[in-house]
C-alpha cells in the first residue's frame, strides 16, 4: 500500500471545495445557442452548394455540419441525462474519495504534481505521436484557484512541453489545442461529468486520449502543416529526420544541403564553397585561399606555394615581362664620346 | 450484486448496476459496449487496469474509457 502523502491530502481537500462550488454554481442543463446557429447556417451552406453542383464543396461542408451536429448531439445528450433524477444533486465527492482519484493519478502518469500555491494539479503525457509526426509531451493542468475564461469553460489547460507549432501558427501547439485550450469535441460531456462526479483519473485520462486521436474532419490545423522545422536556407519545411550542417548546426532541407568532394562532411548551401579554379563543392575546413588573390580553391587548385593557377602565372608572366622591361646593361644605350674633332654622333633620347 | 459503472464512452455518466455473481470484466464489456473491442478501451477496476478474466465483486468500481477520443477544432 503507498505511503500517505501529506501534500496530496492538502491538495485533496483543496479540490472537495473547488468541486462543491462548481456543483452549486452550475446549472446541470447548458446549451449553447451558438451551436445550434451554426447548425442551421451550414445547413442552408450545404443546400445552396448542393444545387450549384460543387462537389468539392459538398464534401467540405457535409464534414463540418457532420463535426457540429456532433457537438449539438452531445450537448442534447447532456442535457438529457442531466434531467434525470440522479444528476440534480450530485454529490460532491468527499476529500477521501479525491484522495484516492490523486493516488491513482500518480500510478497512470509519470509525471503528477500538486502546487499548493498556485492550486493546480497537472500530470504530463507521454510523448504525442500522431500520423509519425511528434508533437512532444503535454502538460495538462487542472487550477482550482483560477477562474476559468471563458466563463463556464472547464478550469484546466494543456501546454506543450516543448511546443511544435505548425507553419506560421505558433497558438497551435496541436491539431485540437489552441492557446493552451483542448477543443474537447465529443470528449466534451465526458469531461463535464468526470471532472463534476471528481472522478480525476478519468478526467485526465480522457484529456489524454483526446490528445492521442487525430481529428482530421475538424482540427484547428491539420497535421500536414507540422512538416517539422523550417529550412534554415530556404525557408521550406523540414521533417524531424532533416540533416544538419556539420559546421553552422541549422536543420536544413535537402536542396540546401551538399557534401563536400573532399572529404564527404555534410554542409547546408551557405557554409559550402566552390572551387574558383575546379568549381568542385568544398566545405570550410577543406576550403583554401589564394596567398595572393585571396579566392576560395580546393586544395587540388592550390600549388605549393599557396597560389592558384592564375596568380602563379600572373607572378611568372610578372617576373618574364621585369626582366624584359629591364633589359642587362651591356644592352643600355650607350653614349659614345668621342674625341673632340672627329665629327658629330646622334644622341639617343 | 451492486457494482459502480462508469462507461467514459459518449456522455460518461456513473450508474450503479446489477450484474450477475461471477461476471468476469469481458463479460461486462462485452454486455455494455456494443460493438467495442477491449483492446480500444482503458478498462479499470478499482482504479486499477485489470484482465479481462477479472471476477467482479459487489461494489466494485469500473470504468471503461476509449482510447480514441476525438477533439475538434474549427467548426
Amino acid at each position: 500500500m503507498p505511503s500517505f502523502d501529506p501534500v496530496f491530502w492538502r491538495a485533496a481537500g483543496h479540490l472537495e471545495q473547488f468541486l462543491k462550488t462548481r456543483a452549486g454554481d452550475s446549472h446541470p442543463v447548458t446549451l449553447d445557442r451558438r451551436s445550434f446557429q451554426q447548425l442551421q447556417v451550414l445547413t442552408a451552406r450545404l443546400a445552396s452548394v448542393e444545387q450549384r453542383d460543387w462537389q468539392l464543396s459538398v464534401q467540405l461542408v457535409a464534414q463540418q455540419l457532420h463535426a457540429q451536429l456532433k457537438t449539438c448531439e452531445c450537448q442534447i445528450t447532456n442535457a438529457l441525462e442531466c434531467l434525470t433524477p440522479r444528476n440534480f444533486s450530485p454529490a460532491a465527492p468527499a476529500a477521501a474519495e479525491i484522495y484516492e482519484e490523486l493516488s491513482a493519478l500518480r500510478d497512470e502518469f509519470e509525471v503528477c504534481e500538486v502546487n499548493l500555491r498556485e492550486g493546480t494539479l497537472s500530470v504530463v503525457t507521454e510523448s504525442v505521436v500522431l500520423e509519425d509526426i511528434d508533437l512532444g509531451s503535454f502538460r495538462i493542468i487542472l487550477n482550482w484557484k483560477a477562474v476559468p475564461e471563458p466563463a463556464g469553460s472547464a478550469p484546466y489547460k494543456v501546454e506543450a512541453v516543448t511546443p511544435c507549432h505548425p507553419d506560421g501558427q505558433s497558438d497551435i501547439t496541436h491539431p485540437h489545442v489552441m492557446r493552451d485550450r483542448l477543443c474537447e469535441g465529443d470528449a466534451t460531456c465526458t469531461l463535464q461529468q468526470a471532472l463534476r462526479a471528481g472522478r480525476l483519473t478519468d478526467f485526465f485520462q480522457i484529456i489524454n486520449q483526446v490528445l492521442h486521436t487525430y481529428n482530421s474532419g475538424s482540427p484547428y490545423a491539420r497535421l500536414g502543416e507540422w512538416d517539422g522545422s523550417d529550412c534554415h536556407a530556404c525557408g521550406a519545411s523540414v521533417s524531424d529526420d532533416g540533416s544538419y550542417c556539420d559546421f553552422c548546426q541549422s536543420q536544413v532541407c535537402e536542396d540546401c544541403s551538399s557534401f563536400c568532394s573532399l572529404c564527404d562532411t555534410s554542409a547546408c548551401q551557405s557554409c559550402l564553397k566552390s572551387c574558383r579554379n575546379c568549381d568542385s563543392v568544398i566545405c570550410p575546413e577543406c576550403a583554401e585561399e589564394c596567398g595572393d588573390c585571396e579566392g576560395v580553391f580546393c586544395s587540388k587548385c592550390l600549388n605549393p606555394n599557396e597560389l592558384c593557377k592564375d596568380c602563379d602565372h600572373a607572378d611568372e608572366s610578372e617576373e618574364l615581362e621585369s626582366n624584359t622591361d629591364s633589359p642587362p646593361e651591356e644592352s643600355a644605350p650607350r653614349v659614345a664620346v668621342q674625341s673632340a674633332g672627329l665629327g658629330q654622333i646622334a644622341v639617343p633620347t | 450484486m451492486e457494482i459502480l459503472f462508469i462507461n467514459n464512452n459518449g456522455a460518461g455518466f456513473a450508474d450503479h448496476i446489477q450484474i450477475a455473481d461471477g461476471t468476469t470484466v469481458e463479460q461486462l464489456f462485452r454486455k455494455r459496449v456494443n460493438q467495442g473491442d477491449p483492446a480500444d478501451y482503458l478498462i479499470r477496476v478499482n482504479r486499477q487496469p485489470a484482465s479481462s478474466d477479472q471476477v467482479l465483486q459487489p461494489g466494485d468500481r469500473v470504468s471503461f474509457t476509449p482510447t480514441k477520443i476525438e477533439g475538434a477544432g474549427r467548426a
